[in-house]
């Protein structure tokens, strides 16, 4: 029967206070805990939830309450909030009695506690200890028509709802649709290492709203405002974040909003940074297994690998690390390449942006045999552009190319002729004898005699790749 | 702030009279610590997990008997893009079956995917990684290492220095999966924190492999270890006489291979006058 769970952020003017519009602690705790049960509320200074719904779906009753309550007080720990309280009743008003109680350091049974821990009682305080109550249970014990008569119908009222003898009613929290906070920052700032801890908390307020939905950001919006116009622009900056996969992380967001604004050059001081979502992802879900496993596991087992929720798990990692790789160095330089079937080696593979190349599931690897003949062999380094070849004057009347050494002809040729078909500018047509030669510093490599070239050309021979 | 790991390595005295019996070691250590120490003697291993190199003379002679994860492996070589693919591709395609990817760091040249994708790393499962500057490099080495995929990181560091190289190993920790770090030769006279060490050249044609293990948790190791491997495809086209008497001599020094006639290199000479 004690399904309330009351959660008591710290009173009083918080850190990050400053400005109206910031959600504070008791907000975000209220959007975080709506993932749990759709009866929430903010109550007074605190915020309360039933969870009797939803104990089953979290492994029971205590384990429910214990969740809540060790990572709500994460969550106020990671905004520097020490003081935080939680407590559980069979009512709201209890729990939240309880959690006061926790506060003032006189924690006990309800009947023990002193009168500041209900707001309805807090206020005669004065006047019941002259009466020599200082406790809830002393109170409960007066004669219910006088107190009614001296102090009002509503003494009684809340003492009955913390005792959970009368209903209580609530109006249930409700998540905003889309997310736009700003938050005014304590002292102008030049420099976007400074935004950098006000986007942290705006981002945790984010993961909270997430949490609430139950859905992950695909696109945030990052903005600030300048103190001035400069050249003209808007005061207000924007700056948009895209992810490669729905994310509700917090870290893996910090990390990434602080890449981007390394690269943000701030043209004017700035005095308020703001955050938007407006479209949200449902959030996949991992369904539970007899035997959970971690990806670590994974090479010694390989039934371990084929789970479907260490899989997901790879592939979040990958698409987390391949973001951050490309904000910092540039999508261009962190490449996946796909392979076309096409028998010149320069045409037959194509680098494209891993990002974009990993979130196009729909592409299948090229099979081997359409891709090229299993007889022809395919050196595993290739160079960007063939490198001519000298010969040796000495070889002659053969011709002898040399590249660290002379070279040793050990297979081919091996003709490819192809590309005249193709009309498009940047990929000639080729016609080569490709031969498989050994140098006696370079090992085994794939060079190339251009057809047509007569006997003893300077530029006849190349070398293509290595078979390093 | 990073915590280093040291490891003792008991070495065992050059005289044979003096051996620690390696049998009273692990009577005198709990459990947990008898597999952290290791007679001089003898192989380590046991302590982080490997991933078999596909070289059944290689892994012979590795502690564990294969490539460590969650530590790093240097391997030198007079140049770059050498011979790296034949030594590490068996181990790749392992990775690979298992769900694993493959990432390339500052890698010399552009892998040929055809090449690869027949020793079974299709391309789906393979990373390259380029940076402006070294310590972008290692900056994406880094982040790789700490990333928590199943990966096997290939990194080509020619100037990384001994700081960095350890505070990669120290990342490493957390990496499940090989890290090979490619370094010029000349890095070999330098201290380095990565625990398994080797040196890679090439032998004469047809240029099987020659490993020399510079450090390793166990025994010195002197000998060349010669891996006469080649991709599927290239074994075929290689000489017979070659490719049998590097098999057959598997572990000692082959003699320079004579290719004194070969029907298409002379038919092919003769259609180029033509």
């Amino acid at each position: 029967m004690w399904h309330w769970i009351a959660l008591l952020p710290p009173s009083g003017p918080e850190a990050h206070g400053a400005s109206t519009i910031s959600p504070s602690l008791q907000r975000q705790l209220g959007w975080w805990a709506l993932q749990f049960t759709p009866r929430v509320a903010w109550l007074e200074d605190a915020v309360v939830l039933e969870v009797a719904a939803s104990e089953r779906l979290f492994g029971g009753a205590q384990a429910v309450r214990e969740r809540i309550q060790q990572e709500a007080r994460q969550m106020a720990l990671a905004q520097g909030a020490v003081d935080f309280h939680s407590a559980h009743a069979p009512s709201a008003l209890g729990a939240l009695a309880l959690a006061r109680a926790a506060r003032l350091g006189s924690p006990g049974p309800l009947p023990s506690l002193p009168l500041p821990t209900l707001r309805a009682v807090a206020e005669h305080a004065n006047t019941l200890a002259q009466l020599g109550c200082s406790t809830l249970g002393d109170v409960r014990a007066l004669p219910r028509g006088g107190v009614s008569r001296r102090f009002g119908a509503a003494l009684l009222q809340a003492l009955d709802q913390a005792w959970g003898e009368h209903p209580e009613a609530f109006e249930w929290l409700t998540l905003p649709p889309t997310f736009d906070v700003q938050l005014e920052l304590p002292a102008r700032c030049d420099a976007t290492s400074g935004l950098r801890p006000a986007f942290s908390h705006l981002l945790r307020a984010l993961c909270a709203w997430l949490d609430g939905h139950q859905a992950g950001a695909e696109q945030l919006v990052l903005r600030w405002c300048h103190e001035w116009s400069h050249q003209g622009q808007a005061r207000w900056q924007c700056w948009p974040v895209r992810l490669a996969s729905p994310v509700c992380d917090f870290t893996r967001l910090d990390r990434l909003v602080g890449e981007h604004l390394q690269r943000v050059v701030l043209a004017a001081p700035v005095t308020d940074v703001g955050l938007q979502v407006q479209t949200l992802v449902p959030r996949a879900t991992d369904s539970d297994e007899l035997f959970p496993a971690s990806p670590a596991t994974a090479l010694d087992n390989p039934h371990v690998a084929k789970s479907p929720a260490v899989q997901r798990a790879q592939r979040e990692a990958l698409l987390a690390l391949m973001e951050r790789l490309s904000v910092r160095l540039g999508p261009e330089r962190v490449q996946q390449a796909r392979r076309c079937a096409d028998h010149r080696l320069s045409q037959s593979q194509m680098w494209v942006p891993a990002l974009s190349a990993l979130q196009d599931v729909s592409h299948r690897p090229v099979a081997l045999a359409e891709a090229m003949p299993v007889d022809i062999p395919q050196p595993a380094w290739v160079l960007p552009e063939p490198l001519p070849l000298a010969l040796d004057p000495r070889g002659a009347p053969r011709e002898q190319p040399l590249y660290q050494g002379p070279l040793q002809l050990l297979a081919g040729p091996h003709r490819i002729e192809a590309g005249w078909w193709d009309t498009r500018g940047g990929a000639p047509a080729e016609s080569r004898d490709h031969y498989l030669a050994s140098s006696p510093r370079a090992g085994l490599l794939w060079v190339f005699r251009t057809r047509h070239a007569p006997p003893d050309a300077a530029n006849a021979w190349f070398l293509q790749g290595f078979f390093g | 702030m990073i915590l280093y790991k040291y490891t003792v390595v008991m070495s065992a005295p050059s005289s044979s009279s003096l051996l620690v019996q390696p049998k009273a070691l692990p009577l005198t250590l709990p459990p947990h610590l008898s597999q952290a120490v290791w007679s001089g003697q003898a192989l380590g291993g046991g302590q982080v997990p490997v991933l078999p190199s596909g070289h059944a003379a290689l892994d012979a002679e590795l502690p564990g008997g294969g490539w460590p994860c969650r530590a790093l492996t240097e391997v030198l070589q007079v140049k770059d893009g050498l011979a790296e693919w034949r030594l590490v591709l068996p181990a790749l395609a392992r990775l690979v079956q298992r769900g694993g990817h493959a990432f390339l760091v500052g890698a010399p040249w552009r892998p040929q995917l055809t090449a690869l994708a027949r020793e079974g790393v299709p391309e789906n499962r393979l990373f390259c990684i380029e940076a402006r500057s070294p310590l972008d490099l290692l900056w994406a080495t880094e982040q790789i290492l700490k990333a928590g995929c199943l990966s096997a990181v290939l990194a080509w560091l020619p100037h990384v220095r001994t700081e960095a190289l350890r505070r990669l190993q120290a990342c490493a920790a957390q990496h499940a999966g090989p890290v090979f770090i490619f370094r010029p030769e000349k890095a070999a006279h330098g201290a380095s924190p990565a625990p398994l060490r080797l040196h890679l050249s090439l032998g004469p044609s047809p240029h099987p492999l020659h490993v020399r293990l510079l450090k390793r948790r166990g025994p010195q190791h002197d000998a060349t270890i010669v891996l006469p491997h080649w991709p599927h495809g290239l074994s075929a086209l290689l000489p017979a006489s070659v490719t049998a008497h590097a098999h057959g001599a598997q572990g000692v020094h082959p003699g320079r291979p004579e290719i004194v006639h070969h029907v298409a290199l002379d038919r092919a000479f003769a259609s180029i006058g033509a």
